[in-house]
């Protein structure tokens, strides 16, 4: 069966690998809308073999239309043979996150990070983790990395937007955040356009 | 009878020699001579035989038989032999009952004699022979006594026969009559027909000394002293020192008459002006001494001394100087003239001291110079004795000084003799006299010591003396070297003299000296010296000594030992008490070794028996104490409870008591047995002086009860606490802390709440910088906990009709409650603050939708209905909007670091009061696009 897979998913795997592999910290401004595309940048690794990639390819597609189930089924599989790649690692975190698995989640992130300490995605999630835990300093830190590593992530600026905004009621920053948001995303929402009006007028009510 | 005999003895001695006659009647004398040999046997006949034979002839022969005259002196001769061995047999029977008729036939045999001898002469008065009769007779008479009749008969020999063989003799024996009736000129002729005689010379020298005396009897001293001089001549001495006895005798006899002649000539130019003339006679240094000897006898000292001084002068390469010298000195010792003596003596030495020229030079004899040797030795010693007497008679510095001239001397020449004659003694005797103590021991010294054998006892014990008054004099360093020495001494004399009587306190001195200067080894060998029959103080003193030596050695069990020896001494009380508490201590000292060792139990051992030993001495409660103590660090808690009740009952007033109490509670404690432990806490806290004992014993009794579950007694001292010690503020607070735990525990609300009202009120009084973080947690949480009564009561008051009384009322507990909760927040305890502001807010907000969904009048239609709840709305909003508020400073802690549940619940809240803001979510990736 999973051999039959792999002949399958074969040209899916060689696409991958041509746009996967990046020495660069990942430049992705906003989530693909398919894992794979032409739009989003790939590194190129060569340890990843075709079909770990292809299999890689099928667990990110099943995260991004939230079956997660499935994409925690192949992205353990995956680490399993290949236990030092941090990309893997990072989107089990993901999925748990996603489930409300908060402490897999952390333990799976915290993995991560030791194998690529520098992967603003991780560091974003860590962030997320961390207020969960009521640990709001240590998030600030993680998603202010986050942002050192590749300023033009949307949802860590939006993150820590919503941190100052919330834990530190430190509207000024807030503000400047909640706009690299939206800036970077250009379609970043209405109703984080409507609040960022908000707390400009309660700053200037402020004097 | 028999002195006559004695008076003759020398005259037949003299006539030993006689003529035997030999006649024709040889056959009636065939006895008489050995020398007859016979061919023809004869029969030998006794004496009684012949003579009567010869007696019987006599009878019956005539005047002109030629055999007559032979016949009658042949028996004359015969008689007198008779008389002679009647005397004899007399003289050898002692008691003899027949003495008496022996004199008598003795008596009649010489009359026999004589009367024979006479008749020859009268009847043959021109027979040739007639010298020899005359010789007989005069013999005869002489034995019979009659001297004059003897001497007649030898004046008639001597005139009628001067040709006779016994001429000479009887010349000498006229001659020695002449002398004996002081007829010294007839003597001296007499001698002179001696002397003169060519044919004898047994008479010679007789004669010539005995004419010497006759001359010096007429005070012709010269011809005097020459026939003395021909008389030593004639005899032909030996030198002096090989003369025998008797010949010795006649050397003396001889020069005492030449000394007594020179001595009357008087002075002694004479004696030179004499021997000048003879300067080859051998003898003159005899003739001084003689003549020197004479004065001295005459007690003329001073000629007798300048006769041998003169002796010196005139023959100074004689050998007999040193003889003269020395003579010299023995007069003036023997006449006690002191100053010419050791005049002579000083002289004597500068000539014949070892290092003088007269050694160097010398050719005297061995026995001459052995004899100065001796001499002089002897002289050093006389003036080392003579001045170091003056000298302790009257302490004359000039008298110190001879004294220890002539002891150096003395070292200087005969070091070897130095022990043998006492001297280094007697000389450190003479340093010490003169307070030259630390000279004089070197010489006590050497007499007293071989190497380390002890050899005089007199001189050791100086040593022992004269070191003690060295330590005593001298500076710290030669205090110590003098202090060893008199130790060493005094042990070498302990040893060699155990049973002198001063050795018992010589000991002891040193054992003390050995003692304070720390020898301990050395002050225990000497007070095992002292004898058992020494004084009991003595040796009370000397066991002190030892214990206090066994003692500072860490010997501790052999002082222990000597200690119980002495409790059995009889010895004032306070002495007893001394002695016992030194026992304890080392006892106590085994204890603390064996504990310093390892040894826990049997250092135990020694603390606990102190207590049977010694239970009154001062250390016996210490060692108990301890042995306590190592009961407790090993966890022998029955142990030690045992001696904690023993150290109780023995020392209820100890000073150590209180933690004896202590530790009591603890053991109980630890064996279980809590109350009891909390009780005896207790205890001390009611009898202890020391506020902070006290204070800790009350706390610590509480917190027993209250493990044990013993809530009343616990209660009860806390309480008792609280009443006795506000301060230090923090424990009081924790104390009343407890009170409100234990009454919450015991179901009394209303006790706990006092006691969290009386927490809160001393709060208010106590100064900020007494208080403590604990102290402001406990006195938060009180508030909290009213606070939280308060909203409890909040709660209660449900707004229903009639609603204006239950709103006041709800307002009411609303306002207490915030404002405890206020209170309560005020304290900086983070926990209790957010939770203190999450409770406000949610007061606020309870009471804002308690307004909302409070019960709506009766009687209002809906248009009024709905004024009312727009009413309502307005009413709620304000609390709403500071229930948010409240909500949101709590929030405000995060950026400090704070993120708490009060906090996290305060975010729950506002999420649903103002979901615009606080609903808002994160925003996640759909997927990471990263491979490594």
């Amino acid at each position: 069966m999973k051999l039959q897979n792999r002949i399958k998913l074969i040209p899916v795997a060689l696409v991958f690998f041509m746009t996967g592999c990046s020495t660069k910290p990942n430049p992705v401004t906003a989530p693909s809308p398919s894992p794979g595309s032409e739009t989003s940048e790939s590194r190129i690794i060569n340890e990843f073999d075709d079909i770990d990639r292809v299999y890689y390819k099928k667990a990110l597609t099943a995260l991004y239309d939230d079956d997660l189930d499935k994409a925690e089924t192949i992205l353990i599989q995956l680490i399993d043979s290949n236990p030092d790649f941090a990309g893997p690692q990072a989107n089990l975190a993901l999925v748990y996150y996603k489930k409300g698995a908060y402490k897999k989640a952390k333990n799976e992130i915290k993995k991560t990070l030791e194998l690529n300490p520098d992967l603003p995605e991780a560091l974003n999630l860590s962030g997320m983790l961390e207020i969960e835990d009521g640990n709001i300093q240590q998030a600030r830190e993680l998603y202010l990395k986050a942002l050192v590593l590749n300023d033009e992530y949307a949802n860590a600026h939006h993150n820590i937007a919503l941190l100052y905004d919330i834990y530190f009621q430190d509207i000024e920053k807030a503000i400047y955040h909640y706009q690299r948001y939206l800036e970077l995303t250009k379609t970043g929402g209405r109703e984080t356009q409507d609040w960022l009006e908000h707390l400009k007028a309660s700053l200037k009510a402020k004097g | 009878m028999r002195r006559i005999s004695l008076i003759f003895s020398f005259f037949l001695i003299l006539t030993g020699c006689k003529t035997v006659q030999k006649n024709t009647l040889r056959e009636m004398d065939i006895s008489s001579s050995e020398n007859n040999i016979s061919t023809v046997f004869v029969k030998p006949k006794t004496d009684e035989e012949i003579r009567n034979a010869y007696a019987e002839y006599l009878k019956h022969t005539a005047k002109d038989d030629n055999s007559r005259m032979a016949a009658i002196n042949r028996l004359a001769e015969l008689e007198f032999e008779l008389s002679n061995r009647i005397q004899q047999e007399n003289e050898s029977s002692e008691n003899n009952p027949d003495g008496e008729l022996d004199d008598h036939l003795y008596d009649a045999r010489l009359n026999k004699t004589i009367e024979l001898l006479e008749t020859s002469l009268r009847d043959y008065p021109n027979s040739p022979n007639n010298d020899k009769i005359l010789y007989q007779l005069s013999k005869t008479f002489a034995q019979q006594g009659a001297h004059n009749k003897s001497i007649l008969s030898l004046s008639s020999l001597v005139k009628k026969f001067p040709k006779s063989n016994f001429y000479t003799e009887s010349q000498f024996r006229l001659a020695e009559e002449y002398f004996s009736k002081q007829d010294y000129i007839g003597a001296e002729d007499a001698y002179t027909e001696v002397i003169i005689d060519p044919k004898t010379n047994v008479f010679y020298e007789k004669a010539v000394f005995k004419r010497g005396w006759a001359r010096f009897k007429q005070e012709l001293y010269i011809a005097a002293i020459d026939d003395f001089m021909e008389a030593i001549e004639y005899h032909q001495f030996d030198d002096a020192g090989n003369l025998d006895k008797p010949e010795q005798v006649q050397f003396d006899e001889y020069f005492r008459a030449i000394g007594l002649a020179f001595s009357y000539l008087g002075g002694t130019d004479p004696i030179f002006d004499y021997f000048n003339n003879r300067p080859d006679f051998k003898y003159i240094f005899q003739a001084y001494t003689t003549v020197s000897r004479i004065y001295l006898q005459q007690e003329r000292f001073s000629d007798s001394a300048d006769t041998l001084e003169q002796f010196t002068k005139h023959y100074p390469v004689s050998e007999h100087i040193p003889q003269a010298h020395l003579t010299i000195i023995t007069i003036w010792k023997d006449s006690g003239f002191t100053n010419q003596l050791f005049k002579a003596i000083n002289s004597f030495y500068s000539h014949y001291n070892p290092g003088s020229e007269f050694w160097k030079i010398n050719n005297t004899p061995t026995n001459i110079q052995e004899k100065i040797d001796q001499s002089l030795k002897e002289y050093v010693l006389l003036m080392s004795s003579h001045f170091h007497n003056q000298y302790q008679n009257n302490h004359s510095p000039d008298d110190f000084k001879k004294a220890d001239k002539w002891y150096k001397r003395y070292l200087e020449h005969y070091a070897n003799y130095a022990r043998q004659d006492n001297i280094y003694f007697l000389y450190g005797e003479l340093l010490s006299e003169n307070k030259l103590d630390s000279k004089a021991i070197g010489y006590y010294e050497l007499a007293a010591y071989d190497n380390e054998l002890l050899i005089n006892k007199k001189a050791s014990y100086a040593t022992i003396i004269v070191t003690d008054r060295l330590i005593n004099q001298n500076h710290k360093e030669l205090k110590q070297f003098w202090m060893n020495k008199h130790i060493d001494y005094a042990l070498l004399f302990g040893q060699m003299y155990p049973k002198d009587k001063e050795s018992a306190n010589i000991i002891l001195h040193a054992a003390e000296l050995s003692y304070s200067s720390s020898q301990f080894e050395k002050a225990i060998d000497l007070t095992e010296l002292i004898p058992d029959n020494a004084m009991p103080a003595t040796i009370y003193n000397a066991n002190t000594i030892k214990a206090e030596s066994f003692f500072n050695l860490g010997r501790y069990a052999e002082a222990e030992s000597i200690y119980t020896t002495m409790l059995q001494f009889d010895t004032k009380r306070k002495d007893r008490e001394i002695t016992t508490d030194k026992l304890a201590l080392a006892i106590y000292k085994q204890g603390e070794q064996e504990s310093n060792n390892g040894n826990g139990n049997a250092a135990v051992r020694h603390f606990i028996r102190l207590t049977a030993v010694a239970p009154g001495s001062a250390i016996a409660a210490t060692g108990l104490y301890d042995a306590i103590a190592y009961y407790m660090s090993k966890q022998e808690y029955e142990n030690a409870i045992i001696n904690i009740k023993k150290f109780q009952q023995l020392y209820p007033d100890h000073e150590l008591g209180t933690d004896i109490v202590k530790k009591l509670s603890v053991a109980y404690l630890n064996s279980n047995q809590g109350i009891k432990a909390a009780r005896e806490f207790e205890r001390i806290s009611t009898f202890e002086n020391d506020r902070e004992i006290k204070m800790a014993a009350l706390w610590q009794a509480a917190e027993l009860y209250e493990s044990k579950k013993d809530f009343r007694s616990a209660i009860r001292s806390y309480k008792e606490y609280v009443k006795e010690y506000k301060t230090p503020y923090p424990q009081y607070a924790e104390a009343m802390s407890r009170l409100v735990i234990l009454y919450s525990s015991d179901n009394n609300p209303r006790n706990a709440n006092y006691w969290r009202n009386q927490l809160i009120k001393s709060d208010k009084n106590t100064a900020r910088k007494n208080k403590t973080d604990r102290s402001k947690f406990l006195v938060s949480k009180a508030t909290l906990y009213l606070a939280e009564q308060s909203y409890s009561q909040f709660k209660k008051h449900d707004l229903i009709r009639p609603l204006k009384t239950n709103l006041l009322k709800k307002k009411k507990a609303m306002k207490k409650a915030v404002r405890l909760f206020g209170q309560a927040s005020t304290y900086g305890i983070q926990e209790i603050t957010t939770q203190s502001t999450y409770s406000i807010a949610s007061i606020y907000y309870e009471f804002s939708d308690a307004l909302l969904n409070s019960e709506r009048p009766v009687k209002l239609n809906d248009d009024e209905l709905e004024q009312y709840e727009i009413l309502l709305e307005d009413q709620a909003f304000p609390f709403e909007e500071k229930a948010i508020e409240f909500y949101e400073t709590n929030l405000s802690h995060i950026k400090d670091g704070i993120f708490n549940e009060w906090i996290r619940k305060s975010l729950a809240q506002l999420k649903i009061l103002f979901p615009a803001r606080y609903k808002r979510k994160t925003k996640v990736d759909p997927y990471i696009n990263v491979i490594f």
